[in-house]
């Protein structure tokens, strides 16, 4: 078997593992509980509740992301290398060890000011969209520091030779063209929020009609082994993932992004 | 007038040393260096893309050493060009116009558009950068660099990517360019044909250091040291010692010529008694081989026999050993005139050192 088929056999096998368990839902599907689960009021919420918070912790996230991501890229300052380190703090923490720092950081005397000056975040809406852009923060900065690496800083020494102030040449020049990068990562970042457990159950709780996202609604069913509910959720989930990820990929080509 | 006054630079483990040039208005000054020697990071400090340890950087008598890069006025075109992929032509070209502190855009406009007449790109205008041919990217980067109405154009090896039939067009080009906007041109090159076709002044840099700066001639004819000399390929180099000056010349004794030679006292401002050491060379070419009726003429006569013949197209490179001498010397003649003198291998010939083409080195 020549190395080429050998390759693309393992990337085959990728796609049959996921489709596999994909399809091993449908064992447990039971066609005429769907549309009931699906349409119930507490669903409707959580699909609401997970879309909007995941929009605005991946919204948030960009904001800060991409000025720090090219400030990584572009600038050797005193502590860039411990900062490039840390990113991957979410990633080597676990989730539920993230909700539980968070969750300790508002006990104590400054986290408590601002549960009572700025906002409640414990148990809370609010609580969703910190762990999900805690969560997915560092790992939006790596993916869009790559894009950014990707442009050669030298388009900006000459747009900068041309008068452009720096400011200008990053809006002009790097930002069209890491434009692309950027989307995906921000795909990306919105993807993983959207499926975000362990940080969120443990700020925000799982109370239903008020912070349960789609996750955590899976959680409950299957905490209360109500297996054809968490079948209908896990595809609803899955349907909406991939659906905004073919889409996005669909615009970046016809619109050439 | 451009001047750089001890500029020192630290890029890692290589730094540029005290480097101190001037370019005077409408001149082009080319500063020629082997590959890693600073070229380019001497272009970036003088843009303000690098942090300077020391030194000034002026223009006219203005301190822009302070000034951040897209306030100091000068128009730059790196080694791969950088246009800006994402844009057509017509928008590379006028980005300086739309995004640069302008006062007169009308005026630039009209600039633009008589730029790419004079490059030949009008009908390039529309176009994707994508879509160009490495000569049509030159034309535009050069554009882009000028039609912010620019006089100050720093060049870093622009022509380096092409095939020598359009690097010539393109020298060309840049010469009437540089006449038709006045335009005062740092460029930094490797190319040494293109350095004295290009230069007015020329800078030998070698290391992160400037080892010579003078008019190209003066350059081309008297490398100032062993450094410059080995730099551009020249491989005559002797050393002799004085055995006694007269009123015109110093009388040299060499030991691996086995032979007098006669060197004119202008050949350098250092001056030399009896007995010292001199070392000194003289340019493949300017070595000439003495047709026989011709040989009584000649000065710094050494007999020997052509050991080989190496055919460079248009010249030919001869190596001639001198009678009693193991030292080779490289003669570069055009190849009509080898053919002339029916150049062989082991053909017995006289060559002439001329006195007047000999420069010393320190």
């Amino acid at each position: 078997m020549t190395f080429k088929r050998l390759s693309i056999l393992f990337a085959l096998s990728i796609f049959a593992l996921y489709t596999g368990l994909i399809l091993s839902l449908f064992y447990f599907y039971k066609g005429s509980l769907f549309m009931e689960t699906l349409f119930s009021e507490r669903t409707l919420f959580s699909i609401k509740i997970s879309l909007v918070a995941a929009t605005i912790a991946t919204l948030l996230s960009l904001v800060l992301a991409v000025p720090s991501a090219y400030a990584l890229s572009r600038f050797d300052f005193k502590g860039r290398h411990v900062i490039d380190t840390i990113l991957e703090f979410p990633v080597i923490v676990s989730p539920a060890a993230l909700g539980a720092m968070l969750l300790i950081f508002f006990n104590n005397p400054l986290g408590t000011w601002i549960q009572e000056h700025v906002a409640q975040f414990v148990f809370t809406f609010y609580g969703i969209i910190l762990a999900q852009f805690i969560t997915t923060l560092g790992i939006a900065t790596r993916l869009i520091r790559a894009a950014v690496d990707e442009i050669p800083h030298r388009y900006e020494d000459v747009a900068r030779s041309l008068g452009a102030s720096p400011l200008k040449a990053f809006l002009t020049v790097t930002f069209p063209l890491s434009k692309r990068g950027i989307i995906a990562a921000a795909v990306l970042t919105w993807a993983k929020t959207l499926g975000e457990f362990g940080a969120t159950i443990t700020i925000a709780g799982s109370m239903a009609m008020k912070t349960e996202t789609l996750p955590i609604a899976i959680f409950m069913r299957l905490s209360s082994a109500d297996i054809e509910a968490t079948v209908v959720l896990i595809l609803v989930l899955v349907t909406i993932g991939l659906a905004v990820l073919y889409s996005v990929r669909l615009l970046i080509k016809r619109y050439s992004l | 007038m451009i001047e750089i006054k001890g500029l020192t630079v630290r890029a890692g483990d290589f730094s540029l040393r005290d480097i101190s040039l001037t370019v005077q208005t409408g001149t082009c000054h080319v500063v020629i260096g082997p590959t890693g020697c600073g070229k380019t990071t001497l272009l970036e400090a003088i843009l303000g893309l690098r942090e300077l340890q020391r030194g000034e950087v002026m223009v006219n008598g203005r301190n822009l050493t302070a000034l951040p890069s897209h306030k100091r006025g000068f128009s730059y075109v790196p080694q791969d060009l950088a246009l800006f992929p994402h844009l057509t032509v017509e928008e590379n070209i006028t980005y300086g116009i739309r995004h640069g502190s302008i006062q007169d855009r009308i005026e630039l406009y009209k600039l633009a558009s008589r730029l790419a007449e004079s490059l030949g790109i009008t009908h390039l205008i529309k176009k994707d950068i994508r879509n160009l041919s490495g000569g049509e990217k030159q034309r535009v980067a050069l554009a882009r660099a000028l039609a912010s109405g620019c006089k100050y154009l720093l060049l870093d090896e622009p022509f380096s990517s092409l095939h020598e039939g359009m690097k010539r067009d393109l020298w060309f080009l840049l010469k009437e360019l540089q006449r038709e906007y006045e335009l005062t041109v740092l460029m930094v090159s490797h190319d040494i044909e293109e350095t004295f076709f290009l230069a007015d002044y020329v800078s030998v840099m070698i290391d992160g250091r400037i080892h010579q700066t003078d008019k190209k001639d003066r350059v081309y004819r008297s490398p100032s040291d062993m450094e410059v000399a080995r730099y551009f390929g020249i491989k005559n180099i002797f050393s002799g010692e004085v055995t006694d000056i007269n009123d015109n010349n110093y009388i040299l004794y060499s030991e691996e010529l086995k032979a007098e030679i006669s060197l004119p006292l202008s050949a350098t401002s250092h001056r030399y008694n009896t007995g010292d050491e001199v070392t000194f060379g003289i340019r493949q070419e300017d070595v000439m081989i003495m047709r026989p009726e011709l040989i009584k003429k000649g000065d710094n006569l050494l007999s020997g026999l052509i050991t080989a013949i190496y055919p460079k197209g248009s010249s030919v490179l001869a190596i001639f050993v001198p009678h009693n001498s193991e030292c080779t010397i490289e003669i570069d003649m055009p190849e009509y005139a080898a053919t002339k003198l029916n150049l062989k291998i082991s053909m017995p010939v006289t060559v002439s050192l001329r006195s007047e083409r000999l420069f010393v080195l320190r």
